[in-house]
Formats: structure tokens, sequence, C-alpha cells
């Protein structure tokens, strides 16, 4: 009885010791980023646990294909390779315009490469906390993706990868609270800051006066400014002007133009000048809807 | 003897490496994500089993460990969980022997407001320490929790009298 009572006092001491020790580390990890290796080795231990949740919804999509019709498959199949056709005669025309803009380059004597390399990573995951948006994705360090690596999928910019284990990475999206972006507006060359909101389907540019010609439907790429974002993907486009008169600034949204909530594919992007002439093909399509 | 323990353990690892899992399983993304905050707080509730049916097993110490791994998995601060469970290991330890008395949906009630008591804590530590905002629909995930607690509690002690 006597030993009960002694371990009843030890577990009260020890949880004092303890919730302190937790708040120091929460202190630590919100503020600094020392506790960013324990994180990385600590999460490739902990692997096994995402691939075990992640097996509900491979079963589910597994007996989706199977129970899907032979016929419908059939469809997308020639509905893909359609698709593919498009892409490559495309792909042709970038090609004669890469190897152009490289002689031209060439010309001004600057070294900057066009070439991009991508890879194609799949979500594997997501936040189980909407407090937090980032997604989980199957590469990691092994596939040479790093801390602060940029991530688009095929409509505009999902993030930044912020967290790599051996084969996995975190991604913060840019609609993260904690995400910020430095854009351009591509009609008028505004340099502003897409912000994260918390919500998926805004980010929010601050500080935007008076007088800075902003409007409705105006599409955000990136700047390229703070040199962790190449020039030239894709954002968002501007979804809300609202100016209260008497007011310094306008307050801003704009929706991101990838669909983050719906995210399947993403690609790494392993080259920090490649994007450019993507934006500018945005950019003449724009101008062809206009 | 010591074998026992060691198995024991083993089993109570699983239900551990379970209620990870659980908490981890993403919703369908069609759905509004909010609806997460609707998600019970599997971990804590496998964790208050165990200390209430096997408190010479699973103690403060091993719910600080438990935080820090839940803590990596769900992609929180270090110590978020870990405060967490270890306010609660030391809550249910303090008076584990009554609630073993209580019926199960007084022990409901009970789990329901000390999460929602841990919950605030949470909330204003991490209101001082952090910039974001969280949303005040965390408070609904207590509620889920004591809701599935009888289903969590009996699953688990005809778990435990069959294995451990």
């Amino acid at each position: 009885m006597k030993q009960l009572f002694l371990q009843r006092a030890n577990a009260r001491n020890q949880s004092i010791v303890l919730a302190m020790v937790c708040l120091v580390l929460l202190f630590t990890d919100i503020r600094y980023t020392y506790l960013q290796p324990v994180r990385a080795f600590a999460g490739t231990l902990t692997e096994p646990v995402f691939w075990l949740s992640e097996l509900p919804s491979r079963l589910l999509e597994g007996m989706r294909v199977l129970s899907q019709d032979r016929s419908d498959r059939l469809g997308q199949l020639a509905a893909l390779e359609q698709k593919i056709k498009v892409l490559e005669a495309r792909q042709l025309k970038m090609s004669a315009l890469a190897s152009e803009n490289r002689r031209l380059r060439e010309l001004l004597s600057s070294s900057e490469k066009l070439d991009e390399s991508v890879l194609i990573a799949e979500v594997v995951g997501i936040s189980p906390d909407p407090a937090r948006h980032y997604v989980m994705i199957d590469k990691g360090a092994d596939d040479g993706s790093f801390i602060g690596q940029v991530v688009i999928d095929s409509t505009g910019l999902v993030g930044q990868v912020i967290e790599t284990t051996t084969s996995l990475s975190k991604v913060l999206l840019i609609t993260d609270q904690r995400h910020a972006v430095p854009v351009i507006s591509l009609r008028t060359l505004a340099q502003l800051v897409a912000e994260g909101t918390g919500r998926f389907d805004r980010v929010s540019l601050p500080h935007v006066p008076e007088s800075l010609d902003i409007q409705q439907g105006d599409v955000l790429v990136t700047s390229g400014l703070g040199q962790r974002f190449p020039k030239g993907y894709p954002v968002a486009r501007v979804a809300r002007y609202e100016l209260v008169a008497g007011d310094a600034f306008a307050s801003v949204m704009a929706q991101p133009l990838s669909g983050l909530q719906t995210l399947d594919y993403v690609l790494l992007v392993f080259d920090r000048e490649a994007p450019q002439a993507f934006a500018r093909e945005i950019l003449d399509e724009e101008n062809i809807d206009g | 003897m010591a074998e026992a323990r060691f198995q024991g353990l083993g089993f109570i690892l699983i239900t551990v490496v379970l209620g990870l899992v659980l908490g981890l399983i993403p919703l369908p993304m069609s759905v509004p994500a909010e609806l997460n905050y609707l998600r019970p707080d599997w971990l804590g509730l496998i964790l208050a089993y165990w200390l209430l049916a096997t408190p010479e097993q699973m103690g403060v110490v091993a719910a600080f460990w438990i935080g820090l791994v839940a803590d990596i998995v769900f992609g929180a601060p270090f110590g978020f969980h870990g405060l967490n469970y270890v306010l609660l290991a030391a809550l249910v330890l303090s008076s584990y022997q009554q609630l073993r008395m209580l019926e199960i949906w007084q022990q409901a009630l009970l789990i329901l407001f000390a999460l929602e008591l841990l919950t605030v804590l949470q909330l204003v530590m991490v209101g001082v320490l952090d910039d974001r905002d969280q949303s005040w629909l965390i408070l609904l995930r207590p509620l889920t929790s004591a809701l599935v607690w009888p289903w969590v509690f009996l699953l688990l002690r005809a778990y435990r009298r069959r294995y451990v």
C-alpha cells in the first residue's frame, strides 16, 4: 500500500516536470528551427504509420477501378491518348521556342538555363488538422527532394517542401496561414505578396494601396523575389477587390489556380529558372480570352 | 512474469499504433476540411483506457512519449499533444480507482470535461506562442470523443481480457 502512494506522488511530480518539458518544446519548435533534424529523423521512423493510414483509401480506389465498366475505361483511355497528342504538339512548339530562347540568351551572354527537370509525386496524405494546410507526398530525401523545394501541379503553384524524411515529404500549401509568396500581377506587373488564409479557396493580398491597379480576374504569378520561388509560376486569380472609402488599403482576395483540396499528383521542381515560358503562355491565353 | 509483462506491452503498443492510424486516415477530399474537427481523439481515448486499466504499465512518461510521436505523425509542433496527454495521464492516474467504479456514461462525461479543459489549455498555449488563428470548432472534438468512449472502452476491455 505504501508503495502505491509513493507511486502516486511520483506520478504527480513526473507530470509536472514533463508538462514543463512540453511547454519548452512547444516554444522552441514554434519559434525556432533547432528541432528540424529531430523531426526529419523521427519522421523516417514513423513512416509505416503513414503507409498504414493510406491503406483504406488505396483499397477503396482499387475496388473502384475493378468495378468500373470496361467500355468506360476504354473511353477514358482514348480521351487520354488524344490529350497526349495535343500536348505533344504543343511541346513541339515549346521546344522550338526554347531553343530560340537559348540562342538569344547566348547572344546576351546570359547563363540562365531553360531546361526544367521535374519529378512527379503522388499525394499520399493530407493534414488531419484543418488549421494546418499541408500534404504528404511519396518522394523524400532519397529521391532528391529538399527543404524549400517548389511544388507545382499542372494548373499552378501548390507550395513548398518543409520537411523531408527518407521516402516522404511534407508540402506546405500556399493557403496555410504561415505561408506567403511574392507575386506579380501579369496585367500590370504590380508587385504583391499572396498570404495564406487558412481557407483552401482563398489567399489574401495585404497592403494593396488605393492607387494600385488591381482588378478582379487579374492573374498573379510568382515574381521570383526572395529567391525561394522561381519566377513565373501561376499562383492565383484575383477574385474580390474591395475598397472601403477612407481606408488606406484595399481588401483583396484571390483564388488559388491549382485545386489544393483535390490534389492527386504534384511535380517537384529541380530547376530555378524554368517556368518563365509557362507564364508567358498563360499570359497569351489570357489575352486571347480577353 | 517479466515475459508476460513484455507481451502485454506489445499488445498495448498495437492499439497505440491503431490510434495513430485512425487519427491520420484522410477524409475524402470532396468533404469540407472542417469535418476533421469532428474526429474523435482516438489516441487520447486509447491512452486513457490503458491508464485506467493497467496504470502499472502505462504511466505519465509513456503518455509523454506517445504525445511526441503523435506530434510527429499529425504534423503538430513538438509538445502539442505531449502536454495534452501528460496532463490527461496525471488526471486519470490521480483517481483511477474511483473512475473504475463509475458507470461508462459517467466516465464519458468526465472524459468530456477533462478533454474540454485540456483543449482550452491547448488553445491558450498555442494562442500565446503561435500566430495562427485556431478555430473554435476544435472544442467539438472532446464531444465526439466522449460519444465514442463507451465503444472504445468496451472494445479495449474485451481485447485486454483476451490478450493482455
